[in-house]
């Protein structure tokens, strides 16, 4: 399989693991606390790193990503700035996949084609965005196909059999698993009917199937281990973050190895 | 009455209107838009669904709204004849009510009960709320707190109706985050709810649907001007926020030999960074679902708007005006605020309407625009709504406090 993304998950899977993919908001809450932040979830044990390019109404997020995304645009953080930082990251020697998430308009604004040639240059490795519908993807993937960036589908709770099968058809990296009816932001409990559409989007493809929206505990992903292969947490991580007002990098790294730990022992 | 729509193939029910429109939103909301669709195509040729709502028009809106002879205004400008639609008579005072209730009345077929909507002007939130009390469904309604402000007796009137007003503090705080908020709740609560969108924007099948609901005026407009004058008007104009009165109203003369203005709200002048005129100043770019000319930075995020008027104070646009205005076949202006204000006085001196301020960006732009006119120029102006709600923005915007002695 090409996809750094789709091996690094089932080689995780291979030693009975889930992946762990963090999501953050680049420039969040400062842009040198983010690259510290990233840092800090490379060695708290993440698998694949999830960025958010900050976006002024970002209409899929509840209050926590909402807030790190208003504060990312007031610290002069733009997809361009995105980018940049992601270089940084690499340069500092960081190999892991990153996978950036946005909204379509800031994309559309220096050019799909554009976007997926910059991205791929600083080592971006897939590309999330959550107001573009399956069909819509098609559009997405011919514009970055000369580039090595996944398109990465969301499947929603509500998706019926036909559109699951779009978004497969479309994947690459992994697929994103909404558990939840709503918006970003911690849950209390994560809902069963999640595990009935893991099962329904694996009867159409072999590429890894990744679980997120509100989850939160390691009790969550514990869970989701049993019939997913990746697990994205990010209002909880951004939440501890906002708690913190120092080294952000540390409360990173904590939140990570705490919730590898909790799962794995 | 006669709801035959003129034929034009640029009027039919689509998901793209050239490039613009399109269907840009979570996945999550993916089966409600198809839902959607498949009721509001179905209600269509639905002869129950459409006497029930005929019905309702007519005899709980009051349609058909008065098309008027504006003498005195004609008199007092002397270079054009003037006419104005009267939305401002609908039940609830504006034009909002057609959409709310053909929308509302669509809710009773999907089996849905509870509504959420946004509003800025608060006439839509009051239309709504109004529908949701006459047809017993639970409603919820966003909007921003600047608009709470400055719109406090729309405000009550929701909260008499029986509607929840949920503050919007996000963002500019006002209709575009009201939207936002409402995209979240519905993202949330999408097998229970329904959202009655209040404008032509949105994605695919709202502006389509709300065009359908408003094109009412449009058709009693080409009909009654037909039958005062013998002939077709020479220009229709109306104002442009998200663009549902003006799609309305403009969707009947599409194909004939009729000149079409849009009005659009520039602000303190679109010279500087305070104004609405998403079409003159803005470029394409997708904001609520929609491809659509949009306020933005060069960065792509979007760019708060600034508007006297609740109702036009929008960084978006109709995908359908974003592509009228690329064929040309309509053309779109702009008034500030200060001309709005003249337009406001204009109205309500000479022939005893008092508009609301949306409209009243339409009058602004003509009385500037009919210094150049002559007698026999025949014009259609759209009275999208009365002017009660905006008593206390005017006598605020002048320095006069309402609680004072006048």
């Amino acid at each position: 399989m090409k996809s750094k993304i789709t091996n690094i998950i089932k080689e995780q899977n291979k030693k009975g693991r889930i992946a762990l993919i963090p999501f953050i908001t680049a420039g969040y809450p400062s842009v040198e606390g983010f690259i510290n932040v990233v840092k800090g979830l490379v060695d708290g044990g993440s698998d694949v790193i999830e960025i958010g390019m900050p976006f002024s109404d970002p209409i899929a997020e509840g209050p926590t990503i909402q807030k790190s995304s208003h504060i990312a645009i007031e610290n002069g953080v733009n997809i361009k700035k995105s980018l940049d930082l992601v270089q940084k990251i690499r340069s500092s020697g960081i190999n892991i996949p990153i996978v950036m998430m946005g909204y379509i308009n800031p994309i559309l604004s220096i050019g799909v084609s554009n976007f997926a040639k910059l991205a791929t240059n600083v080592g971006v490795n897939g590309l999330i965005i959550a107001d573009i519908p399956n069909e819509e993807l098609k559009q997405i993937q011919i514009s970055s196909e000369k580039n090595s960036l996944d398109t990465i589908p969301l499947i929603s709770l509500n998706s019926s059999k036909k559109r699951i099968e779009l978004g497969c058809k479309y994947a690459q990296g992994f697929i994103y698993c909404i558990s939840i009816l709503g918006v970003t932001g911690s849950r209390s409990s994560v809902s069963l009917d999640v595990k009935e559409k893991v099962k329904m989007v694996k009867n159409f493809t072999n590429i890894p199937v990744g679980v997120g929206f509100g989850v939160s505990k390691p009790s969550h992903v514990k869970n989701i281990k049993e019939y997913a292969d990746a697990v994205i947490v990010g209002s909880a991580l951004i939440d501890e973050i906002a708690k913190t007002k120092n080294q952000p990098g540390n409360t990173a790294k904590k939140f990570i190895s705490n919730l590898y730990k909790e799962t794995f022992k | 009455m006669n709801i035959d729509s003129p034929k034009n193939k640029d009027n039919q029910f689509t998901e793209r209107f050239g490039d613009y429109g399109g269907r840009y939103v979570p996945e999550t909301l993916i089966p409600a838009l198809e839902e959607l669709e498949k009721a509001y195509l179905i209600s269509q040729n639905d002869p129950e669904f459409n006497s029930e709502l005929n019905d309702l028009l007519n005899n709980y809106v009051g349609r058909p709204t008065p098309m008027f002879y504006a003498r005195n205004l004609t008199k007092k400008i002397g270079t054009a004849q003037i006419f104005l639609k009267r939305e401002d008579l609908a039940h609830t005072g504006a034009h909002k009510i057609n959409n709310a209730l053909g929308q509302a009345l669509l809710l009773k077929k999907i089996g849905k009960n509870r509504v959420i909507a946004e509003t800025g002007a608060g006439q839509h939130g009051v239309a709504t709320a109004t529908a949701c009390a006459m047809l017993d469904m639970e409603c919820a309604i966003y909007m921003g707190e600047e608009d709470i402000k400055r719109q406090a007796p729309n405000v009550y009137r929701m909260k008499l109706l029986g509607a929840e007003v949920i503050p919007v503090t996000t963002g500019s705080k006002t209709l575009k985050d009201a939207i936002n908020e409402a995209l979240r709740d519905w993202v949330t609560n999408v097998e229970t709810t329904h959202y009655i969108i209040g404008s032509a924007v949105g994605p695919h099948p709202y502006p389509s649907i709300v065009k359908g609901f408003q094109k009412i005026i449009g058709i009693e407009s080409r009909n009654q001007i037909l039958s005062l004058t013998n002939t077709l008007p020479d220009y229709v104009v109306a104002c442009v926020g998200g663009g549902s009165n003006a799609i309305g109203m403009f969707s009947a003369f599409l194909n004939d030999d009729v000149k079409l203005i849009g009005v659009e709200a520039a602000g303190e002048g679109t010279m500087t960074p305070q104004h609405a005129a998403t079409i003159s100043k803005g470029r394409p770019g997708i904001l609520h679902g929609a491809f659509s000319y949009l306020l933005q930075d060069k960065d792509g995020q979007v760019q708060e708007a600034h508007s006297i008027s609740a109702g036009l104070d929008y960084p978006g646009v109709g995908p359908e005006h974003s592509y009228l205005n690329d064929t040309g076949r309509v053309r779109y202006v702009s008034a500030t605020d200060e001309e709005a204000l003249l337009g406001f006085d204009l109205l309500t001196k000479t022939e005893g309407i008092i508009p609301a301020l949306e409209p009243s960006h339409a009058m602004g732009y003509l009385s500037k625009f009919l210094k150049k006119s002559d007698k026999k120029t025949k014009i259609i102006l759209l009275i999208s709504g009365r002017g009660d709600k905006d008593l206390d923005t005017v006598a605020t915007y002048r320095g006069i406090s309402l609680k004072d002695k006048l």
